[in-house]
């Protein structure tokens, strides 16, 4: 078997501890059976890292895998994805993002690039085509992302390359720093960001000059066409999202009663309207934006208004800028809004804006700040120890704590460990939002079951990309799902994980299932690679990549008894609204979500589904 | 009367963000926009608008009082004179996962 197109058949590794470059060929097999992105990059580490190490620790890998899509004309193939063992959670991690980077890295010849070990110095990494090298990177260390960015272009002299790097919160060790690339985009979620500064590296400048060879030019246009035509039909890609990006949610998910507000505590905000996308794009919107050949354009570019420059001044003045930013998307908005009770569109995209220069993700961030309003409120918190009044809705407070944070300053050095060491350190692990250390995101699973469902068996912590129920119980798509009912919620779950997973390792963004069926992306991974997959083959592929990722939590020591909501989510029902009496009935779904899967009953999949999986 | 909250680009074709009605149900309620709006919305909210009676067109989305009438009684949903309806066209189609 040999590769035909689609993947490069290159893997960079770069071993940081030695300044060592060297590439090996992809294992054809392996690419078949793991797609790419998510699906090889789970298998570099199951190969090749013991699920028990320190994820800061040197012997962690931090792998950039793309996908078979990722830089042909497929709308959407833009995505990379970050696979290494997540700090925040001690699972293994996939962290996504878009923008240029990843088709830049195929452009140069390569489906993955490899990180091993620790540099002795802070550098970056420089890819040229076959131009691989290490420079010093001492001056740049303690930089932002956006200044980061503009004097790696200036020393390259390559104004066009694309890099992604990490902020002071990634140096730092924040448990959630991001890598960001394109300035806005950003590999978010589980710490990714901290493993790479724990390896010294503050950043990844890529330029590459090829293309991207695929095994039928002509299926692949045909198909491609066809996808594209799906998306311009859709009124969700060709309209909603382009006009008001995800936030267009913060509305709709507030209607259902199912917006998470001042920690989980409430679950509609009476500020929603104010951070709206429609407020954004009555109010604050310059443009939209797309990610590399991206057809549908949910990204916001947006103005802080003057009132707000003036209000939310900051210590760090570089970073007091007056012009236009990006996003927020819905989670951010949520989680720096709602969640902190704040509605102030402009202290949202100010900590946003924070957010994408220090490096960090604002799910996790604006939930541990959340949660420590709730612990001021209590009074477990004192204005000594904050350094600041910190009470629910001060976008003050919030703006003050992101910059905080991303240094570890003062009491952002607590925020920077997450909610969940936060609220165990103070005596109250109850104001921990979330599952297997990671923070929930912007859909209460008290009104949406199927959430809870899919928050608690997610291989990387609470995710909502992993299942997006949200789309039969809110959007009524494929078809309408009664969110308050648990019935068919594990049958929705397993298959959305397996298709979802299918999505990430073609290097394709998962927005686009907002408009296309799997069986529109099947013909473009087939006819980039020449391998004749059917929609069964992929979400087959999803299926095994779910598996091994699962196998590898279950040998860092992540059981399933971890697959559990907070005691809040399940015993304490909502107060009002639309959701009023509801808690999450997890039990009513976790058995059958088990047998569904083929697992035993306390979840763990045995040698007979290993080997139907093709699974060594 | 019943407050009407509209949402997304539907407020630009209404012409409102929020709208008053005493509508008896929620076929009712849409006429009561397609009144403010134009006839243009008739094709917006509705498969057929010729059909008797018509279904309601596959991405209107309507709660009443955070409910889809998906679950209640569709567009013979009765509304009463504090419910809260809320109103927007969604549009998704594929297998959204994300």
């Amino acid at each position: 078997m040999s590769i035909e197109g689609g993947w490069t058949g290159c893997v960079l590794r770069v071993n940081l501890t030695r300044g060592e470059v060297r590439r090996e060929a992809l294992d054809p097999r392996l690419a078949r059976d793991y797609v790419g992105g998510r699906g090889i990059g789970a298998r570099l580490l199951w190969d090749e890292v013991d699920p028990e190490i320190d994820p800061l620790s040197p012997e962690n890998l931090l792998v950039f895998a793309t996908g078979p899509l990722t830089g042909t004309n497929a709308s959407c193939g833009a995505r990379y994805m970050v696979v290494t063992k997540g700090p925040l959670t001690g699972c293994i991690t996939t962290s996504n993002s878009g923008g240029r980077w990843g088709p830049e890295l195929k452009f140069a010849g390569y489906d993955l690039l490899a990180l091993e070990g620790r540099s002795p110095e802070p550098v970056y990494l420089w890819i040229l085509d076959d131009r691989v090298e290490l420079r010093p990177a001492a001056d740049l260390w303690g930089k932002g992302v956006f200044e980061t960015e503009d004097e790696i272009r200036r020393e390259t002299g390559v104004v066009d390359c694309s890099i992604a790097s990490i902020g002071p919160a990634g140096e730092n060790g924040v448990l959630y720093a991001a890598i960001v690339n394109d300035k806005f985009r950003a590999a978010g979620r589980s710490g990714v960001g901290a493993v790479m500064g724990s390896k010294n590296l503050k950043a990844i400048a890529v330029r590459g000059t090829g293309g991207v060879r695929v095994a039928d030019p002509a299926a692949l246009m045909a198909a491609q066409w066809a996808q594209k035509e799906v998306l311009s039909k859709a009124p969700l890609t060709s309209e909603g999202l382009p006009a008001y990006g995800t936030l267009a949610l913060m509305n709709v998910i507030n209607e259902h009663g199912a917006l998470p507000t001042r920690n989980y505590k409430e679950a509609q905000f009476e500020g929603a309207e104010s951070i709206s996308g429609e407020e954004l794009a009555q109010t604050r919107l310059a443009s939209n934006k797309a990610c590399f050949a991206c057809t549908i354009a949910c990204g916001r570019v947006s103005n802080i208004s003057n009132e707000g420059v003036g209000r939310y001044t900051l210590k760090t003045s570089p970073r007091n800028w007056h012009h236009a930013t990006e996003g927020p998307e819905y989670e951010n908005a949520w989680s720096l809004g709602a969640d902190c009770g704040v509605d102030d569109l402009d202290a949202i995209l100010k900590s946003n804006l924070l957010c994408n220069d220090l490096g960090m993700d604002p799910i996790s961030l604006g939930a541990t700040i959340a949660a420590s309003m709730e612990l001021y409120e209590a009074g477990v918190l004192s204005e000594e120890q904050t350094g600041m009044p910190l009470p629910f809705g001060s976008g003050e407070a919030l703006v003050a704590m992101t910059e905080a944070t991303g240094f570890r300053r003062g009491f952002g050095d607590e925020i920077a460990q997450g909610s969940k060491r936060l609220g165990e350190k103070l005596g109250h692990p109850e104001v921990f939002m979330g599952v297997k250390g990671q923070e929930f995101p912007a859909y209460d699973p008290r009104a949406l079951q199927g959430m809870g469902l899919g928050y608690a068996t997610s291989n990387r912590g609470a995710c909502h990309l992993r299942a997006y129920t949200v789309s039969a119980e809110v959007v009524g798509e494929p078809e309408p799902m009664d969110p308050r009912a648990t019935e068919g919620k594990a049958q929705l779950t397993v298959d959305m994980q397996n298709i979802s997973t299918a999505v990430d390792a073609t290097g394709l963004c998962i927005f686009l299932t907002f408009g296309n069926t799997l069986s529109d992306l099947t013909p473009l991974v087939a006819a980039a690679t020449g391998i004749a997959y059917t929609d069964d083959d992929l979400i087959r592929a999803g299926e095994r990549i779910w598996n091994l990722e699962l196998l590898w939590n279950l040998r860092a020591g992540i059981e399933p008894s971890e697959d559990k909501l907070p005691k809040r989510m399940l015993d304490d029902a909502i107060p009002a609204g639309p959701a009023a009496g509801e808690v999450n009935r997890l039990s009513e779904m976790l058995p059958e979500y088990y047998r569904l899967r083929g697992w035993s009953e306390d979840g763990r999949p045995g040698v007979e589904k290993l080997e139907d999986l093709g699974i060594g | 009367m019943a407050e009407v909250k509209l949402l997304g680009g539907l407020r630009s074709k209404v012409g409102a963000e929020t709208v008053k009605s005493d509508a008896p149900d929620v076929r009712a309620m849409l006429d009561v926009l397609i009144e403010k709006g134009g006839q243009a919305l008739t094709v917006l909210f509705f498969e057929d608008p010729q059909a008797k009676p018509p279904m309601a067109h596959r991405d209107l989305r309507i709660l009443v009082n955070g409910r889809s009438i998906a679950f209640l009684q569709g567009l013979e949903t009765p509304l009463e004179k504090r419910d809260k309806v809320t109103v927007h066209l969604s549009g998704a189609r594929g297998y959204p996962g994300g």
